[in-house]
């Protein structure tokens, strides 16, 4: 089943590594396009199936951090747990007393099954190297460089 | 977004190996930036954000010399991979990015007692063995599943364990960098997930740019270092290149986030995110230390399994065969090592990422068998090209804070290179020249193709004219693993 989305997501080049750019109408959409966007950068083909779900809750200083903290989430899920991201099921975020933005998540993903799935390559892990997170107004950009 | 500096009327050449970014060349440098580069590897750094990343380090507090960058440098994140940061230890900071996520990332050399003929007619059956023995790649499982007090015991001994588990004998340890294990390690601090990612992984190659790789030495430079380091010519030699898996990944995604918020708490600016730092002495810094050592162990572990089934394959494949251990060598680490400061003996923090320990003949951390050649420095090249074995020479110490180079640095992204090319034409080529590869996925060989790297020997030259190391021998693969 495909997800629908109105946002998309985009490979940047760098000398080392790889980025991504993000842009969304929504922070949820936002959000999701990182997921797809992850799935893309570990996964070279077959489809990825909703079979599995996990939690995902997070609390950053700023929207950039909270965009690392979300990649890394989905590092340490694929590391750990095998686990391909494909959907947000449900999803919420809040602005906290002391400034800091909490997301509270469940995602719903496929167990990477080399029967199945062809993989390009690991990611050690998303980095906070020319970060950046604009969401003042629509459409919200980001942009996120990974160490591979 | 950490800015790209216009550095074209700034920078001084000092010699024909050596740029330097004067300190006043961007207002925020504390000290120069020097970049050891002939005029072909100079080039190659304007066309990415090198320079500007060699600026940003300068900029970081308590620095006990230039930010440097080897020959081999090219655009990282935060620190230029290739980049060579000295903090003092008292007003200095600790940067995880300084290191690298990949803790320890490094290189085995292993020496056997075989020629290039004896192997040449077996290289395939030998490449299949070994890609069958190694696990590799992404997703791939190792053969070890450790108990939380395994793990704990990889993390506080490092090769040691494995020694003791009966991967590899007492003799291993004697030539890996620091005896395979930073005693400064504290496994205590290093996190939950950290632990859950490393118990599937030690003895696992990974993906990427590492590699296990059959070679033989065509060339020797140096025929007294050669015989020091067992090294002659035709004789077959395996090269590892493995690091500390996930276990250093989280390790350094925590620290980074933790270093990220404690910054404003000492008054700490950086022109990049990703260089996010603080003091040596604070909570944050001690801690890290404690859990960079403790992935460092990991690694040296891990390359140390590795070393093991290598050696079970070639018994199998070659009864009566043998396989030493030459040198090992980190390339993403910290360590607190002395060097003169203005004339002064000082302890400092030195921050080598995408750099290898150069150290002189003669110097104290050296195996006494190696004392009078200098350490062995190992240059692993582009997939299917040269790798090189240095020595380590005095002026490391003088200019590089006993660093120097670790390979040939990346030329092209990883996009571009996979554009270029296709898996099938580099298993051809690779052919063509006489190598056999095994890779787990195309991308292990479309986005690792030689043409994405710079000439390693451009590179090597760089170091050895610099006073940095000398050339001590060629080496030429026959075999390549790839993740």
């Amino acid at each position: 089943m495909a997800v629908v989305s109105t946002g998309h997501f985009a490979f940047i080049e760098h000398t080392a590594d790889i980025g991504l750019e993000i842009k969304a109408d929504s922070e949820k959409e936002l959000f999701q396009q990182a997921l797809e966007g992850f799935a893309a950068l570990v996964c070279q083909s077959g489809e990825i199936e909703s079979n599995r779900m996990f939690a995902i809750n997070i609390n950053a200083r700023d929207m950039g951090a909270l965009l690392v903290e979300w990649f890394n989430e989905c590092v340490y899920l694929f590391d750990v747990h095998g686990f391909i991201p494909r959907r947000i099921k449900t999803f919420s975020i809040s602005k906290l007393h002391d400034g800091s933005i909490d997301v509270r998540a469940r995602v719903e993903g496929d167990t990477y099954d080399p029967e199945r799935h062809v993989l390009n390559r690991e990611v050690k892990a998303a980095t906070y190297h020319n970060l950046s997170a604009d969401l003042s107004h629509p459409p919200f950009t980001a942009r996120i460089f990974f160490d591979l | 977004m950490a800015s790209r500096y216009d550095l074209s009327d700034k920078i001084q050449r000092i010699d024909e190996w050596t740029i330097r970014i004067p300190r006043q060349a961007v207002p925020g440098m504390q000290v120069d930036g020097i970049v050891f580069a002939d005029e072909v590897l100079y080039r190659s750094l304007l066309k990415d954000d090198t320079l500007s990343q060699v600026v940003n380090v300068a900029m970081l507090p308590g620095l006990a010399g230039p930010s440097l960058a080897m020959p081999d440098a090219h655009q990282g994140y935060g620190f230029c991979i290739g980049g060579v940061a000295a903090t003092n230890l008292e007003t200095g900071v600790v940067s995880a990015g300084g290191v690298g996520f990949d803790i320890n990332c490094g290189v085995r050399l292993l020496a056997s007692s075989l020629e290039k003929e004896q192997v040449r007619m077996n290289i395939s059956r030998l490449v299949e063995e070994l890609y069958n023995a190694v696990p590799a790649g992404a997703g791939v499982r190792g053969r070890l599943k450790l108990s939380r007090h395994e793990l704990h015991d990889v993390l506080a001994r490092g090769a040691s364990w494995a020694v003791s588990t009966g991967y590899g004998n007492e003799e291993d340890v004697a030539f890996i960098e620091e005896h395979g294990r930073l005693a400064s390690a504290d496994p205590d601090v290093v996190s939950e997930r950290a632990i859950e990612r490393g118990t599937t992984q030690v003895g696992t190659l990974g993906s990427g740019n590492h590699f296990l790789e059959i070679q033989y030495v065509e060339e020797i430079f140096d025929y007294e270092a050669a015989e020091f380091f067992g090294l002659h010519e035709n004789q077959i030699v395996v090269l590892i290149h493995s690091g500390s898996r996930g276990l250093g990944h989280q390790v350094c995604s925590d620290a980074i986030r933790s270093m990220d918020n404690a910054m404003r708490k000492y008054g700490i600016t950086v022109p990049d995110r990703q260089l996010a730092c603080v003091p040596i002495a604070s909570d944050e810094g001690r801690q890290y230390l404690g859990a960079m050592a403790a992935a460092a162990n990991f690694a040296f572990a891990n390359r140390q399994c590795m070393t093991h089934w290598t050696r079970e394959v070639f018994a199998r494949l070659f009864p009566g065969s043998s396989l030493r251990v030459v040198y090992d060598v980190c390339h993403n680490i910290a360590k607190i090592e002395e060097h003169a400061i203005d004339g002064l003996e000082s302890r400092v923090l030195v921050h080598r990422k995408g750099a290898t320990r150069a150290f002189p003949r003669n110097h104290p951390d050296i195996p006494v068998r190696y004392r009078t050649a200098g350490q062995p420095v190992l240059i692993p090249g582009s997939m299917g090209t040269a790798s090189y074995v240095l020595a380590g020479q005095p002026g490391a110490m003088e200019r590089s804070f006993g660093s120097c180079c670790h390979g040939a640095g990346r030329l092209k992204s990883r996009t571009r290179a996979k554009k270029e090319t296709n898996a099938r034409a580099v298993l051809a080529e690779l052919q063509q020249h006489g190598i056999v590869a095994r890779s787990r996925t195309r991308e292990g060989l479309t986005e690792e193709n030689p043409s994405a790297y710079k000439n390693v020997t451009d590179v090597v030259d760089v170091v050895h004219h610099a006073g940095l190391a000398r050339k001590v021998a060629k080496l030429i693969p026959i075999g390549v693993i790839k993740g």
